[in-house]
């Protein structure tokens, strides 16, 4: 039997999505409708008890067994899973991973389909990534996949600030700058 | 109890209740009810037990208060109003305290047994493999004993064949 037509392994695979990000409580993970969007849930990132707008998108998939998982090499932490009828609308314009767990044991991975970076320029780049090598989905990973994220969005809002004529004379490096003035800014974008 | 913390209670205790232990697929189907359902969290149902498919209610509580120093009981508590609601249901009905920084659960029965508040919740059961196949074993039992009768609707389509 296909692994997509047993009725758990979906359902339970995004259970253990939410679990795994709900231990931050700086998250906010919204379910997305339907199932074959190449999107399953948007993660929202909180600072100072705030909404920041600032979001990844995951897909979830599932695997009945750890056995299914090839090790990258012997003392590697990577390993390599076969992920079949993953489909990625290119137009996502935020970054992205793919989580994996295993119901056997309840243990998760992940990958980028689209990976927050920053270019020589330091400009914020999405880089589309297909290669089927994860690491281990744990606490530490989240933090990684936040950090990214969030530096991703920061530099976006840097290179944005350089070209607005608006913003450009109080521009300064972003380390001289405070959140509240970075919001101001923003909320002169608006105006 | 803050509405994340119970979301992530109510996934906790899919997650605890699916677990397949070994097994080809999971012997429980949880369905969530929505948060705007009264008293109860879940139903769920027993998969492969033949002619008639058996269920039980649930209403998750979930903390991350820890443990009581006397008897190790989970900080969690439920009101009287809430276990008496419980106890009207006419199927088997179960509380499932859920420690949400360790991530384990913990099942007690709500059929009227006790229909007092309870300021904290007993650890004796927690939802591993074998309360899992009790747990089935009881809610199978209890089906089994109750007399379904054949019953004719006043609904009925008389062109039906």
């Amino acid at each position: 039997m296909e692994e997509k037509k047993i009725w758990y392994l979906d359902e339970r695979a995004e259970r253990l999505a939410i679990v795994y990000l709900s231990r931050r409580d700086d998250l906010v993970i919204t379910r997305q409708p339907g199932s074959d969007y190449g999107l399953d849930f948007l993660v929202g990132l909180v600072k100072d008890g705030e909404y920041t707008g600032r979001v990844f998108g995951v897909e979830v998939k599932a695997k009945k067994s750890h056995q299914q998982i090839q090790p990258v090499s012997r003392d590697a932490d990577e390993i390599r899973l076969d992920v079949k009828n993953l489909s990625v609308h290119q137009d996502i314009p935020f970054p992205l991973c793919l989580f994996v767990f295993t119901m056997d044991d309840d243990e998760g991975y992940y990958r980028w389909i689209k990976q927050p970076a920053c270019n020589g320029a330091g400009e914020a780049q999405l880089l589309f990534n297909d290669d089927n090598t994860f690491k281990r989905l744990n606490n530490e990973a989240i933090d990684d996949i936040v950090t990214a994220t969030s530096d991703w969005y920061e530099n976006k809002l840097q290179a944005s600030d350089e070209h607005n004529p608006r913003t450009q004379k109080n521009h300064r490096p972003r380390h001289d700058r405070n959140e509240k003035a970075r919001r101001k800014d923003r909320h002169a974008h608006r105006v | 109890m803050t509405n994340e913390l119970g979301q992530r209670g109510e996934n906790l205790f899919y997650v605890l209740i699916t677990k397949p232990y070994g097994r080809e697929k999971p012997i429980f189907r949880p369905q969530f009810l929505g948060d705007k359902w009264p008293v109860v969290d879940f139903i769920v149902e027993l998969i492969d037990t033949g002619s008639i498919v058996p269920y039980f209610f649930v209403q998750v509580k979930t903390t991350h208060s820890g443990y009581t120093k006397r008897g190790n009981r989970l900080k969690a508590s439920i009101d009287g109003e809430d276990m008496r609601r419980l106890a009207l249901y006419p199927a088997p009905t179960y509380i499932v305290g859920i420690d949400e920084i360790k991530e384990e659960g913990y099942i007690i029965s709500a059929n009227g047994e006790w229909l007092k508040g309870m300021s904290s919740l007993p650890t004796a059961f927690p939802l591993n493999k074998t309360i899992q196949e009790l747990l089935w074993k009881e809610v199978k039992d209890y089906w089994k004993k109750v007399r379904i009768r054949p019953r004719v609707s006043y609904f009925i389509d008389p062109h039906w064949r």
